[in-house]
């Protein structure tokens, strides 16, 4: 009874999910048609209320926001999956090569360093990084992905240091395969399914800094529109034209949850296999 | 001890890790980007007309802003280490004196935060922990899904629209009565009892699975007594552990939640650094938001020990 409940619930969570991001995907599909209207000014129509022609109204400079959420859908999510992509091959190589190499110098060093990365609250790594280094989604992206790539490194190379031992590895070795050939057949294939669990977070979690150094006022620079930025420059019309302030910040949570909800039913379904 | 010892030099070594690594940022940033640092700080010290460039040279030499690249850095390093701060370059005031002044405004903003997410989480988490899967268990771990893909400065907007500008309970921003930290404190609670109820739950759940509950259970102790005395304290290690990560949340909300509601924290006080190019003021709070992080997961790794059960081999039981 319990399980088929909990069955059910994980399905919930990962059709909701998958339907929210198919939805901020469908959305920002639009983004690049919608280019030149999400920067058209328009005086005459400033902060008016959602209506037909302008199903979430306008800002304070009269420009569509239905297209500035959609053009800036297309800006955060090629941004966050570059960003994700990247961690997590820089992690998962340096990750296996450091777990098969267990209490080496390069094990030791790269441990280090991810200390270093770690001494620091995310946001804040992020933002003093791509604060002092001058924004743009360059820098944007290389100061997530420094601060993104630890996770990917410390479950990789955790699920290596337990899998080397193994003694399906073990007779590999013996057998004469290279290091690679073992960890690409036998150590990878275990790592994967954490990984997907875990960069379908990252992407929500990756999503969630880039809207946030928005609203800081460091990352991508206006007028390119942003979700959190679009919610920094409403911020003084918020009682004349709080939709302006309600449209980003619905796409914003929208679309963390989606990856959230995914990546839970995703993990229940890894933890499930790995029991089993 | 030797594990204790272990603890406290890892965390050591990373707290001095955390300054080379703002004070070698810091130099970087000075170094590469354009503008001359002792300029500016001649204009932060006078003004701008009054400057001439003796003075400008009479300010490099002082601040040892001359020479090769290494021995300026070297020189840049032993400063930051001494905690020779300088002066603000937008106020020319002393970036220290303000962070004293500062660091107390995010205190009581975490600290009114922490007791929200108290509140919130420990209640809720043990009677979600109790019945694992039941009614109160699914509407916590929904709630805390759905809280947790908000970002802090979205719900700080929510509660601003509704309580400040549509019911008129509360001011939407400002610092200068218990009013003011009602919404500030709100937002960061929230946030951060979304993570620490599921971590509560899944650590009383946890502990009711183990024998030694099991067996308090069949000698016929029950209700708060059990709870408290063999649920609580044997849950308290995990939750303890992710109170380091729950501070990573807090100092992160802070930033944002500062600048949201105008609270003059050192959040903000980094973020207005950042965006003026106030070198002296970015290294400072850096260097204090980076130690406060150290030093707190230090006293957690600390408590850890001390609570943990698992003493080393060849250690006398107590």
């Amino acid at each position: 009874m319990s399980r088929s409940r909990s069955i059910l619930s994980r399905n919930i969570r990962l059709s909701t999910g998958l339907t929210l991001i198919s939805v901020v995907v469908a959305l920002s599909a639009s983004g690049p048609l919608l280019e030149h209207r999400a920067l058209d000014q328009n005086l005459d129509q400033r902060l008016k209320a959602p209506s037909v022609q302008m199903p979430f109204g306008t800002d304070a400079l009269g420009r569509n926001i239905l297209a500035r959420l959609a053009s800036g859908g297309v800006n955060s999510l090629v941004l966050s999956s570059l960003c994700v992509t990247a961690s997590l091959i820089i992690g998962v190589l340096l990750g296996l090569t450091s777990g098969w190499l267990t209490g080496s110098l390069l094990d030791k060093s790269l441990l280090r360093l991810v200390d270093i990365a770690m001494a620091f609250p995310g946001l804040l790594l992020a933002l003093l990084l791509a604060g002092l280094l001058g924004g743009g989604p360059a820098v944007v992206a290389v100061a997530l992905i420094f601060t993104g790539w630890t996770d990917y490194f410390r479950l990789a190379r955790s699920l290596t240091v337990v899998g080397r031992t193994a003694p399906y590895v073990e007779a590999g070795r013996l057998s004469g395969f290279s290091g690679f050939f073992l960890l690409r057949r036998y150590i990878l294939p275990k790592v994967l399914p954490h990984l997907s669990v875990l960069a379908t977070l990252g992407m929500g979690k990756t999503i969630l800094y880039i809207s946030s150094l928005g609203f800081l006022g460091i990352g991508l620079a206006p007028p390119k529109p942003e979700w959190g930025a679009m919610i920094a420059e409403s911020l003084p019309y918020m009682r004349q034209a709080p939709h302006a302030i309600i449209a980003p910040a619905g796409a914003i949570f929208l679309t963390i949850l989606g990856f959230y909800l995914t990546g839970q039913a995703l993990a229940r379904n890894a933890g499930r296999q790995g029991a089993a | 001890m030797g594990r204790l010892i272990r603890v406290i030099t890892s965390r050591l070594v990373q707290g001095f890790v955390v300054a080379l690594a703002v004070a070698s940022l810091t130099f970087v940033v000075v170094n590469v980007t354009p503008g001359d640092l002792a300029l500016q700080i001649a204009v932060a010290r006078h003004d701008l007309e009054s400057v001439t460039p003796a003075m400008v040279e009479q300010i490099r030499k002082e601040e040892g802003l001359e020479g090769p690249v290494m021995r300026r850095y070297f020189r840049w390093l032993a400063r930051t280490l001494r905690f020779d701060l300088g002066c603000s370059l937008v106020n020319g005031r002393p970036v220290g004196e303000e962070l004293i002044h500062r660091f107390s405004y995010t205190a009581r903003l975490a600290g009114a935060g922490l007791l929200v997410s108290f509140l919130l989480a420990v209640p809720l988490g043990i009677a979600s922990g109790i019945r694992p899967g039941r009614g109160v268990d699914r509407f916590s771990e929904l709630l805390s899904s759905v809280l947790t893909a908000l970002p802090s400065f979205v719900i700080g907007v929510f509660f601003v629209l509704v309580f400040a500008i549509k019911l008129h309970w509360l001011p939407a921003a400002g610092f200068t009565g218990i009013r003011h930290m009602v919404l500030p404190a709100l937002t960061l609670g929230i946030g951060l009892a979304a993570l620490s109820t599921r971590i509560v739950a899944t650590a009383v759940a946890d502990v009711r699975s183990r024998f030694y509950y099991r067996f308090a259970r069949m000698k016929g102790l029950g209700g708060m007594h059990l709870i408290l005395r063999h649920g609580i304290k044997n849950a308290a290690i995990p939750v303890l552990t992710l109170l380091g990560i729950q501070f990573a949340h807090l100092l992160d909300g802070a930033v944002v939640i500062e600048t949201l509601f105008a609270w003059p924290g050192m959040g903000r006080f980094l973020l207005e650094g950042i965006l003026a190019r106030d070198i002296p003021v970015v290294q400072g709070a850096g260097l204090l938001i980076g130690f406060t992080y150290v030093a707190v997961n230090m006293a957690v790794d600390v408590l850890c020990v001390a609570l943990s059960p698992s003493r080393n081999p060849g250690e006398a039981p107590p």
